[in-house]
Protein backbone atom coordinates (compact mmCIF):
# COMPACT_ATOMS: atom_id res chain seq x y z
CA UNK A 1 0.00 0.00 0.00
CA UNK A 2 2.72 2.24 0.80
CA UNK A 3 4.21 2.43 -2.88
CA UNK A 4 0.40 2.89 -4.29
CA UNK A 5 0.46 5.79 -2.02
CA UNK A 6 3.35 7.23 -3.67
CA UNK A 7 2.84 7.23 -6.99
CA UNK A 8 -0.98 8.09 -6.85
CA UNK A 9 -3.03 10.72 -6.00
CA UNK A 10 -5.51 8.53 -4.38
CA UNK A 11 -9.62 7.00 -5.27
CA UNK A 12 -12.24 8.63 -3.53
CA UNK A 13 -15.03 6.44 -1.87
CA UNK A 14 -18.49 7.60 -2.52
CA UNK A 15 -21.46 6.03 -0.29
CA UNK A 16 -25.00 6.67 0.82
CA UNK A 17 -26.63 7.17 3.99
CA UNK A 18 -29.47 6.81 2.86
CA UNK A 19 -31.65 3.76 1.11
CA UNK A 20 -30.61 2.28 -1.93
CA UNK A 21 -33.21 1.45 -4.25
CA UNK A 22 -35.26 0.03 -0.92
CA UNK A 23 -32.23 -1.02 0.90
CA UNK A 24 -30.56 0.49 3.81
CA UNK A 25 -26.96 -0.89 3.08
CA UNK A 26 -24.97 -0.60 6.05
CA UNK A 27 -21.94 2.08 4.85
CA UNK A 28 -19.34 0.08 6.66
CA UNK A 29 -20.41 -2.82 4.05
CA UNK A 30 -20.39 -0.13 1.26
CA UNK A 31 -16.97 0.61 2.40
CA UNK A 32 -15.83 -2.96 2.57
CA UNK A 33 -16.59 -3.49 -0.47
CA UNK A 34 -15.06 -0.37 -2.14
CA UNK A 35 -12.21 -1.55 0.05
CA UNK A 36 -11.71 -5.39 -1.30
CA UNK A 37 -12.23 -3.98 -5.02
CA UNK A 38 -9.49 -1.11 -4.54
CA UNK A 39 -7.04 -3.64 -3.13
CA UNK A 40 -7.82 -5.98 -5.79
CA UNK A 41 -6.98 -3.27 -8.64
CA UNK A 42 -4.16 -2.00 -6.46
CA UNK A 43 -5.89 1.62 -6.03
CA UNK A 44 -4.69 3.63 -3.36
CA UNK A 45 -8.28 4.14 -1.54
CA UNK A 46 -9.03 7.54 0.35
CA UNK A 47 -11.58 7.74 2.92
CA UNK A 48 -15.17 7.84 1.49
CA UNK A 49 -17.29 10.60 1.11
CA UNK A 50 -20.97 10.06 2.56
CA UNK A 51 -24.00 11.61 0.73
CA UNK A 52 -26.93 13.42 2.76
CA UNK A 53 -29.49 11.15 3.48
CA UNK A 54 -32.40 13.67 2.38
CA UNK A 55 -33.98 12.26 -0.79
CA UNK A 56 -32.64 13.79 -4.04
CA UNK A 57 -29.29 15.07 -2.56
CA UNK A 58 -26.44 14.69 -4.54
CA UNK A 59 -24.68 17.75 -2.47
CA UNK A 60 -21.61 15.56 -2.18
CA UNK A 61 -21.27 14.04 -5.39
CA UNK A 62 -21.43 17.90 -6.81
CA UNK A 63 -18.42 18.73 -3.97
CA UNK A 64 -15.98 15.44 -5.58
CA UNK A 65 -16.28 17.51 -8.96
CA UNK A 66 -14.42 20.23 -6.99
CA UNK A 67 -11.88 18.04 -5.82
CA UNK A 68 -11.35 16.18 -8.98
CA UNK A 69 -8.08 17.91 -9.56
CA UNK A 70 -6.79 16.27 -6.12
CA UNK A 71 -7.54 12.75 -7.12
CA UNK A 72 -6.71 10.08 -9.69
CA UNK A 73 -10.73 9.43 -9.65
CA UNK A 74 -13.44 7.72 -7.56
CA UNK A 75 -14.41 4.63 -6.46
CA UNK A 76 -18.39 4.26 -6.31
CA UNK A 77 -20.24 2.06 -4.08
CA UNK A 78 -22.67 1.11 -7.29
CA UNK A 79 -23.86 1.92 -9.98
CA UNK A 80 -27.32 2.24 -8.19
CA UNK A 81 -25.87 5.56 -6.28
CA UNK A 82 -26.03 7.76 -10.00
CA UNK A 83 -28.55 10.40 -9.82
CA UNK A 84 -31.62 9.56 -11.30
CA UNK A 85 -32.44 12.41 -13.26
CA UNK A 86 -30.77 11.18 -16.61
CA UNK A 87 -29.20 14.68 -17.11
CA UNK A 88 -27.90 15.10 -13.91
CA UNK A 89 -26.24 11.87 -14.36
CA UNK A 90 -24.63 12.44 -17.54
CA UNK A 91 -23.23 16.01 -16.18
CA UNK A 92 -21.65 14.25 -13.41
CA UNK A 93 -20.06 11.11 -15.38
CA UNK A 94 -18.74 13.60 -18.35
CA UNK A 95 -17.08 16.31 -15.68
CA UNK A 96 -14.79 13.57 -14.29
CA UNK A 97 -14.20 12.37 -17.79
CA UNK A 98 -13.43 15.43 -18.85
CA UNK A 99 -10.64 15.86 -16.45
CA UNK A 100 -9.11 12.06 -17.59
CA UNK A 101 -10.48 11.20 -14.33
CA UNK A 102 -11.50 7.18 -13.62
CA UNK A 103 -14.66 6.55 -11.91
CA UNK A 104 -15.17 2.56 -10.72
CA UNK A 105 -18.54 1.42 -9.75
CA UNK A 106 -16.92 -1.36 -6.66
CA UNK A 107 -19.74 -3.20 -6.85
CA UNK A 108 -20.29 -4.14 -10.86
CA UNK A 109 -16.50 -3.88 -11.22
CA UNK A 110 -16.60 -1.58 -14.09
CA UNK A 111 -14.65 1.13 -14.79
CA UNK A 112 -15.45 4.24 -16.72
CA UNK A 113 -12.24 5.67 -18.45
CA UNK A 114 -14.21 7.02 -21.70
CA UNK A 115 -17.35 8.44 -23.12
CA UNK A 116 -17.93 5.54 -25.54
CA UNK A 117 -18.44 3.55 -21.60
CA UNK A 118 -21.61 5.82 -20.27
CA UNK A 119 -23.45 3.93 -22.67
CA UNK A 120 -22.51 0.93 -20.82
CA UNK A 121 -23.53 1.99 -17.51
CA UNK A 122 -26.16 3.83 -19.05
CA UNK A 123 -27.71 0.21 -20.00
CA UNK A 124 -26.92 -1.47 -16.83
CA UNK A 125 -28.95 1.49 -15.09
CA UNK A 126 -32.00 1.86 -17.50
CA UNK A 127 -31.99 -2.01 -16.65
CA UNK A 128 -31.88 -2.18 -12.43
CA UNK A 129 -34.16 0.81 -12.83
CA UNK A 130 -36.95 -0.77 -14.87
CA UNK A 131 -36.56 -4.54 -14.19
CA UNK A 132 -38.08 -6.40 -11.23
CA UNK A 133 -36.23 -8.46 -8.69
CA UNK A 134 -37.96 -11.28 -7.85
CA UNK B 1 -49.42 15.83 29.03
CA UNK B 2 -47.92 15.04 31.89
CA UNK B 3 -44.73 15.60 32.61
CA UNK B 4 -43.33 13.96 35.67
CA UNK B 5 -39.82 14.57 36.76
CA UNK B 6 -37.61 16.32 39.22
CA UNK B 7 -36.71 19.76 39.63
CA UNK B 8 -32.53 18.26 37.88
CA UNK B 9 -34.37 16.21 35.46
CA UNK B 10 -36.35 19.61 34.17
CA UNK B 11 -32.73 21.73 34.29
CA UNK B 12 -30.73 19.40 32.60
CA UNK B 13 -33.38 18.44 29.94
CA UNK B 14 -34.28 22.25 29.56
CA UNK B 15 -30.39 23.26 29.25
CA UNK B 16 -29.96 20.33 26.44
CA UNK B 17 -33.28 21.56 24.34
CA UNK B 18 -32.13 25.35 24.80
CA UNK B 19 -28.94 25.17 24.10
CA UNK B 20 -28.28 21.95 22.29
CA UNK B 21 -25.98 20.86 24.45
CA UNK B 22 -25.50 20.29 28.72
CA UNK B 23 -21.83 20.46 30.25
CA UNK B 24 -21.62 19.02 33.29
CA UNK B 25 -18.46 18.30 36.60
CA UNK B 26 -18.00 14.89 36.65
CA UNK B 27 -18.52 13.39 40.09
CA UNK B 28 -16.96 10.03 39.46
CA UNK B 29 -13.49 11.06 39.00
CA UNK B 30 -11.26 7.96 40.25
CA UNK B 31 -12.77 6.56 36.83
CA UNK B 32 -11.97 9.24 34.85
CA UNK B 33 -8.36 9.61 36.58
CA UNK B 34 -8.36 5.52 35.58
CA UNK B 35 -9.02 6.19 31.94
CA UNK B 36 -6.56 8.72 31.70
CA UNK B 37 -4.24 6.26 33.03
CA UNK B 38 -5.04 3.72 30.95
CA UNK B 39 -4.40 6.36 27.97
CA UNK B 40 -1.29 7.97 29.71
CA UNK B 41 -0.05 3.85 29.63
CA UNK B 42 -0.91 3.44 25.79
CA UNK B 43 0.69 6.40 24.77
CA UNK B 44 4.13 5.40 26.80
CA UNK B 45 3.77 1.63 24.96
CA UNK B 46 3.55 3.37 21.83
CA UNK B 47 6.80 5.17 22.10
CA UNK B 48 8.44 2.35 24.01
CA UNK B 49 7.79 -0.07 20.93
CA UNK B 50 9.72 2.91 18.96
CA UNK B 51 12.46 2.70 21.41
CA UNK B 52 11.63 6.40 22.59
CA UNK B 53 11.45 6.46 26.13
CA UNK B 54 8.86 9.27 27.09
CA UNK B 55 8.68 10.83 30.98
CA UNK B 56 5.36 10.32 31.37
CA UNK B 57 3.25 13.17 33.69
CA UNK B 58 0.13 14.89 33.69
CA UNK B 59 0.86 17.11 31.56
CA UNK B 60 2.37 15.19 28.89
CA UNK B 61 -1.37 14.84 27.14
CA UNK B 62 -0.95 18.59 26.37
CA UNK B 63 2.18 18.56 25.41
CA UNK B 64 3.04 15.65 22.67
CA UNK B 65 3.10 17.50 20.08
CA UNK B 66 6.92 18.10 21.14
CA UNK B 67 7.35 14.22 21.24
CA UNK B 68 5.26 13.67 17.72
CA UNK B 69 4.98 14.21 13.80
CA UNK B 70 1.69 15.09 12.83
CA UNK B 71 2.59 11.74 10.27
CA UNK B 72 3.28 9.67 13.16
CA UNK B 73 -0.10 11.11 14.78
CA UNK B 74 -2.67 8.83 13.61
CA UNK B 75 -0.63 5.61 14.39
CA UNK B 76 -0.75 6.47 17.78
CA UNK B 77 -4.59 7.66 18.22
CA UNK B 78 -5.19 4.21 16.47
CA UNK B 79 -2.74 1.89 19.03
CA UNK B 80 -4.45 3.95 22.49
CA UNK B 81 -8.20 3.52 20.41
CA UNK B 82 -7.89 0.30 19.60
CA UNK B 83 -6.21 -0.91 23.14
CA UNK B 84 -8.72 1.25 25.06
CA UNK B 85 -11.52 -0.29 23.12
CA UNK B 86 -10.85 -3.95 23.86
CA UNK B 87 -10.83 -3.17 27.54
CA UNK B 88 -14.18 -3.44 29.05
CA UNK B 89 -13.82 -1.86 32.16
CA UNK B 90 -13.11 1.55 30.05
CA UNK B 91 -16.40 1.16 28.05
CA UNK B 92 -18.35 1.16 31.31
CA UNK B 93 -16.23 3.79 32.93
CA UNK B 94 -17.12 5.92 30.49
CA UNK B 95 -20.52 5.38 30.39
CA UNK B 96 -21.14 5.76 34.23
CA UNK B 97 -18.87 9.24 34.21
CA UNK B 98 -21.92 10.12 32.38
CA UNK B 99 -24.97 7.83 33.65
CA UNK B 100 -26.25 10.48 35.97
CA UNK B 101 -27.06 12.73 32.58
CA UNK B 102 -27.48 10.09 30.34
CA UNK B 103 -30.29 8.57 32.22
CA UNK B 104 -32.15 12.00 32.39
CA UNK B 105 -31.55 13.12 28.59
CA UNK B 106 -31.92 9.64 27.08
CA UNK B 107 -33.55 7.65 29.50
CA UNK B 108 -32.82 4.77 31.08
CA UNK B 109 -32.05 1.52 29.02
CA UNK B 110 -29.63 2.61 26.80
CA UNK B 111 -27.63 1.42 23.81
CA UNK B 112 -23.97 2.73 23.73
CA UNK B 113 -22.22 2.85 20.14
CA UNK B 114 -19.42 0.07 20.60
CA UNK B 115 -16.19 2.07 19.88
CA UNK B 116 -15.37 5.16 21.60
CA UNK B 117 -13.84 7.64 19.57
CA UNK B 118 -11.03 9.37 20.11
CA UNK B 119 -9.30 12.52 18.82
CA UNK B 120 -6.09 14.03 19.32
CA UNK B 121 -5.55 17.48 18.04
CA UNK B 122 -1.76 19.29 17.82
CA UNK B 123 -1.36 22.64 17.63
CA UNK B 124 -1.58 24.22 13.79
CA UNK B 125 -2.21 20.36 12.63
CA UNK B 126 -5.08 20.37 9.78
CA UNK B 127 -4.93 16.99 9.07
CA UNK B 128 -7.58 15.79 11.12
CA UNK B 129 -10.45 18.42 10.91
CA UNK B 130 -14.11 18.37 11.00
CA UNK B 131 -15.75 21.14 8.59
CA UNK B 132 -19.29 22.20 10.12
CA UNK B 133 -21.72 19.01 10.21
CA UNK B 134 -24.69 17.76 11.67
CA UNK B 135 -24.00 14.10 11.76
CA UNK B 136 -27.97 13.28 11.44
CA UNK B 137 -27.12 14.26 7.81
CA UNK B 138 -25.33 11.03 7.04
CA UNK B 139 -27.11 8.37 8.93
CA UNK B 140 -27.19 8.94 12.36
CA UNK B 141 -30.26 9.14 14.11
CA UNK B 142 -31.61 12.37 15.59
CA UNK B 143 -32.51 10.29 18.32
CA UNK B 144 -28.53 9.90 19.64
CA UNK B 145 -26.57 12.00 22.04
CA UNK B 146 -22.71 12.45 21.98
CA UNK B 147 -20.84 11.97 25.36
CA UNK B 148 -17.45 13.75 24.48
CA UNK B 149 -14.93 13.93 27.66
CA UNK B 150 -11.51 15.75 27.68
CA UNK B 151 -8.76 14.39 28.94
CA UNK B 152 -7.09 17.93 29.09
CA UNK B 153 -8.74 21.42 29.40
CA UNK B 154 -10.56 22.62 26.28
CA UNK B 155 -10.83 26.01 25.27
CA UNK B 156 -11.62 28.38 22.23
CA UNK B 157 -10.04 26.66 18.76
CA UNK B 158 -8.37 23.60 20.88
CA UNK B 159 -11.96 22.73 21.64
CA UNK B 160 -14.99 22.03 19.66
CA UNK B 161 -17.82 24.48 18.32
CA UNK B 162 -21.89 24.22 17.87
CA UNK B 163 -24.08 26.86 16.21
CA UNK B 164 -26.52 28.27 18.69
CA UNK B 165 -29.59 26.19 18.24
CA UNK B 166 -32.12 29.24 17.40
CA UNK B 167 -29.77 29.77 14.22
CA UNK B 168 -28.73 26.31 13.59
CA UNK B 169 -31.90 25.83 11.17
CA UNK B 170 -31.70 29.41 9.68
CA UNK B 171 -28.16 28.08 8.03
CA UNK B 172 -28.64 24.35 7.77
CA UNK B 173 -31.49 25.46 5.45
CA UNK B 174 -28.89 27.19 3.40
CA UNK B 175 -27.01 23.80 2.37
CA UNK B 176 -29.14 23.23 -0.80
CA UNK B 177 -28.60 26.95 -1.97
CA UNK B 178 -24.26 26.62 -1.71
CA UNK B 179 -24.00 23.06 -1.91
CA UNK B 180 -21.43 23.19 0.63
CA UNK B 181 -20.88 23.34 4.17
CA UNK B 182 -17.91 25.69 3.90
CA UNK B 183 -19.86 28.46 2.59
CA UNK B 184 -21.86 27.86 5.65
CA UNK B 185 -19.43 27.89 7.84
CA UNK B 186 -17.81 31.80 5.78
CA UNK B 187 -21.46 32.86 7.07
CA UNK B 188 -21.79 31.84 10.80
CA UNK B 189 -18.04 31.33 11.60
CA UNK B 190 -18.81 34.58 14.20
CA UNK B 191 -21.67 33.48 15.93
CA UNK B 192 -20.50 29.78 16.90
CA UNK B 193 -20.42 28.58 20.66
CA UNK B 194 -17.05 27.62 21.54
CA UNK B 195 -17.11 25.28 24.08
CA UNK B 196 -14.84 25.29 27.53
CA UNK B 197 -14.67 22.25 28.89
CA UNK B 198 -12.10 21.69 32.16
CA UNK B 199 -10.59 17.96 32.83
CA UNK B 200 -12.78 16.80 35.00
CA UNK B 201 -15.73 17.88 32.99
CA UNK B 202 -18.57 16.37 30.38
CA UNK B 203 -20.26 17.56 27.71
CA UNK B 204 -23.55 15.79 26.38
CA UNK B 205 -25.02 16.89 22.86
CA UNK B 206 -27.02 16.71 20.21
CA UNK B 207 -26.17 16.13 16.78
CA UNK B 208 -28.97 17.53 15.06
CA UNK B 209 -27.28 20.74 15.29
CA UNK B 210 -24.47 21.64 13.30
CA UNK B 211 -20.81 21.52 15.00
CA UNK B 212 -17.12 20.58 14.18
CA UNK B 213 -13.68 22.64 14.91
CA UNK B 214 -10.87 24.29 13.23
CA UNK B 215 -7.60 24.01 13.13
CA UNK B 216 -5.84 23.94 16.59
CA UNK B 217 -4.20 27.32 17.04
CA UNK B 218 -4.01 27.00 20.97
CA UNK B 219 -0.18 25.95 22.39
CA UNK B 220 -1.21 22.66 23.78
CA UNK B 221 -2.77 19.70 22.17
CA UNK B 222 -6.00 18.37 22.54
CA UNK B 223 -7.32 14.95 23.67
CA UNK B 224 -10.97 13.98 23.58
CA UNK B 225 -13.32 11.01 23.55
CA UNK B 226 -16.48 10.74 22.28
CA UNK B 227 -19.45 8.25 21.92
CA UNK B 228 -23.27 8.17 20.96
CA UNK B 229 -25.88 6.77 23.14
CA UNK B 230 -29.32 6.62 22.51
CA UNK B 231 -32.73 5.11 24.30
CA UNK B 232 -32.78 1.61 23.88
CA UNK B 233 -36.00 1.62 21.45
CA UNK B 234 -35.53 4.58 19.91
CA UNK B 235 -35.30 4.51 16.28
CA UNK B 236 -32.36 3.97 14.58
CA UNK B 237 -31.02 4.97 11.89
CA UNK B 238 -27.91 3.96 9.85
CA UNK B 239 -25.77 3.36 12.30
CA UNK B 240 -27.89 0.09 14.05
CA UNK B 241 -27.78 -1.85 16.88
CA UNK B 242 -25.63 -4.87 16.92
CA UNK B 243 -23.58 -3.12 13.74
CA UNK B 244 -22.66 -0.28 15.67
CA UNK B 245 -24.40 0.20 18.83
CA UNK B 246 -24.86 -2.10 22.22
CA UNK B 247 -27.17 -2.78 24.08
CA UNK B 248 -26.33 -1.52 27.59
CA UNK B 249 -28.81 -1.13 30.14
CA UNK B 250 -32.04 -3.55 29.58
CA UNK B 251 -33.93 -3.65 32.22
CA UNK B 252 -36.05 -6.23 33.96
CA UNK B 253 -39.25 -5.46 32.70
CA UNK B 254 -38.22 -5.15 29.08
CA UNK B 255 -36.14 -8.44 29.34
CA UNK B 256 -39.44 -9.92 31.18
CA UNK B 257 -41.45 -8.55 27.63
CA UNK B 258 -38.98 -9.64 25.49
CA UNK B 259 -39.53 -13.17 27.23
CA UNK B 260 -43.13 -13.26 27.59
CA UNK B 261 -45.01 -16.97 26.42
CA UNK B 262 -48.24 -16.92 25.70
CA UNK B 263 -50.27 -20.13 26.93
CA UNK B 264 -49.89 -22.95 24.70
CA UNK B 265 -52.38 -25.76 23.57
CA UNK B 266 -50.60 -28.64 24.97
FE1 LIG C 1 -20.26 15.22 14.56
Amino acid sequence: MKNLKKNSKGYRGYIFSRKIKGLLIPQKVQNLVIRDYANRKKLFFKLSKVEYSFSGSYIMMKSLIKETKTLDGLIIYSINLLPENKSERKYFLNSFLKQKKKIHFALEEIALDNKNKIREIEDIYFVKENSKVI
Amino acid sequence: MENYFTTEEINTQKSLIKKGYFIFDIKEKKLLNEIRDKTLFHVKDWFKKRKIKLKINTNILNNIHKFISIENLNSLRLHVYNKLNLDRKFHENYFFIGKQYIDILCGNEVSMQKKVNLSIQLPKDDSSLLPVHSDVWQGDSPYELVLWIPLVNCAKTKSMYILPKKINKKFQDKLFKYNSTSKIFDEVKGKVKWLDIKYGQGLIFTQNIMHGNVVNLEKTTRWSFNCRFKSLLSPYSGKTIGDFFSPITIRAATRLGMNYEEPKKK
